[in-house]
């Protein structure tokens, strides 16, 4: 029962009285006998409790995609700076490649993970802008990485916490240009994620609307739905 | 014909106009008694057709158009969690100020070195010219020449220290500067807090933002000035190191957190930006609706589009 309402018009008190559901505002009617149509009004603690519940879904999932979003990059720049790394030692990628078979691990597992993640948790941007937002945020956080670093020896040599300068020419452009050579790689592969993370979606959306339909059955046993 | 007590204020009489049209079913509690106001008649008074249940037990109307008020417990709580959210504010502004003055004493001791280093020399050759001191403990022997060598009493006072830091050319010119570069390395922490703290301050203004800087570097800079003020502490300490850090330390650390305020403003005026950047890319727009306050702080309009939902 309602905690309050009243005709305006009137004055029958239509607390008890149970709301329709109006097919073509979808809002919760009540006509009262004199002919007057009225709303439901929310009590305000409940449209606050609502408020306050959406808000707490909408956070936790922002929080959620921000820890995802922060450890499939670190994941992405980490995979691919290794990688090269490693070919900055060999200077061969084939012989890398060759003798070095626990380097595809992240060739593979990190782009499956980051094609399934972009395409279901990040389903409400277009495909074509959301791989280049996405080629062109790793691509900055590696750039910067790498411009930071010497920059970092610098001021540590100018404040005298290190005692050697640094060297500007020690590899760092070539490492750079294989790293994003390597991510580049890194992104085609993604693909393979798209159909997992395309499903993983639809499931996610069958399950909610599947929940919205048992909802509204119910309500409609209950005559308050059309 | 209305009757008007004389002191309380409360329409205790009855309009003959009104006319009754209905019973109340629900529980509303009389805001002035709590009677509960169950089963009294609704009335539509004369003057302004509206309809209202009148109090039995104090005459008191109650307006039917409205939900019942919450009572006082309402009021109670908004007070308690006002009170929390001041407490959550002032307890970070704390934290925010001690990371800023742990930062800033690291640079100012830093500093110093080129005096500590200058005085540390001074008083080795007034040691080892002064043959009475050879039978003083080994301690005086040991630590000569480190920042945090003993200083001894008896040279220290007959030296005049202002004199002593002119003959270098003043504080500004012996103080380290390239320290103030290791600010560099933490701004983008500096950023960053700037960015939260955007988001704790929503009722002010984005071109106030930046002031609010000058109140975060508040906290430090008053306990630099305590320690600046402190007669024990200024002058002269235990070892070179402390002597010098309140010479010329302080100072350095002042100007430190003034510089501070630049890459924290610079977080204050981008962090309700970046908020509504990372909502817009990592929310569905179903799901914005409830942080739509982002927008609507800054006078600007949430983004459009709602998901449909698929039948």
């Amino acid at each position: 029962m309602a905690i309050a309402h009243v005709c305006p018009q009137c004055g029958r008190d239509l607390a008890r009285r149970r709301p329709q559901l109006e097919p073509h505002y979808n809002l919760r009617l009540i006509v009262c006998q004199c002919g007057w149509a009225s709303t439901r009004p929310m009590h305000p603690l409940q449209r606050s409790w609502r408020q306050i519940l959406r808000l707490y879904q909408s956070l936790t999932t922002l929080s959620g995609q921000l820890v995802a979003l922060a450890a499939i990059a670190t994941t992405n720049v980490f995979a691919a700076t290794w990688i090269a790394a490693t070919w900055m030692k060999d200077d061969n990628i084939h012989d890398v490649l060759q003798w070095r078979f626990w380097l595809l691990w992240p060739l593979l597992v990190v782009p499956v993970v980051t094609g399934s993640w972009l395409s279901a948790a990040l389903s409400h941007w277009r495909y074509l802008s959301q791989w280049l937002a996405w080629a062109a945020f790793v691509s900055f956080i590696m750039t910067l990485i790498f411009l930071i670093i010497p920059w970092v020896y610098a001021m540590q040599y100018r404040v005298g916490i290190r005692l050697v300068p640094p060297d500007p020419t020690a590899g760092l452009t070539t490492m750079w240009t294989r790293s994003m050579l390597v991510f580049a790689v890194i992104m085609v592969v993604s693909l393979i994620g798209v159909p997992l993370g395309s499903a993983i979606r639809v499931a996610h959306d069958h399950r909610r609307i599947n929940r919205w339909k048992r909802r509204r059955c119910r309500l409609r046993a209950r005559g308050l739905s059309t | 014909m209305t009757h008007i007590e004389a002191n309380s204020g409360i329409n205790t009489g009855r309009n003959e106009s009104e006319s009754r049209v209905s019973t109340l079913v629900g529980d509303r509690l009389c805001i002035r008694c709590h009677y509960n106001l169950c089963g009294q008649p609704i009335v539509r008074e004369g003057h302004y057709n509206m309809l209202i249940v009148r109090c039995p037990e104090c005459a008191t109307i109650a307006s039917l158009q409205e939900h019942p008020l919450l009572g006082r417990w309402a009021t109670r709580w908004a007070v308690v969690f006002a009170g929390l959210w001041l407490a959550v504010l002032l307890g970070a502004s704390l934290i925010t100020g001690g990371f800023f003055y742990g930062m800033t004493t690291g640079l100012g001791v830093k500093a110093t070195e080129p005096y500590a280093a200058f005085l540390s020399e001074l008083q080795t050759a007034w040691l080892e010219s002064n043959d009475s001191l050879n039978n003083q403990p080994q301690m005086w022997r040991h630590s000569r020449a480190e920042y945090h060598a003993h200083l001894h009493d008896h040279w220290w006072r007959t030296q005049n220290p202002d004199v002593l830091l002119a003959s270098v050319g003043g504080w500004v010119r012996i103080a380290d500067w390239n320290v103030v570069w290791g600010l560099a390395l933490w701004s983008p922490f500096l950023i960053g807090a700037g960015c939260v703290w955007a988001l704790f301050l929503p009722h002010v203004r984005r071109r106030w933002l930046p002031l609010c800087s000058l109140g975060l570097i508040t906290v430090p800079l008053f306990f630099v000035l305590i320690a600046y003020t402190d007669p024990f502490r200024v002058g002269w300490g235990w070892s070179i190191g402390d002597t010098v850090y309140s010479q010329i330390g302080m100072k350095v650390q002042i100007v430190a957190l003034l510089l501070m305020t630049i890459p924290l403003s610079i977080g204050l005026l981008l962090g309700r930006t970046v908020a509504r950047l990372l909502v817009r890319a990592l929310l569905p727009p179903r799901m914005r609706g409830s942080l739509a306050g982002l927008w609507f702080i800054d006078g600007l309009q949430p983004p459009a589009g709602t998901r449909v939902v698929r039948r």
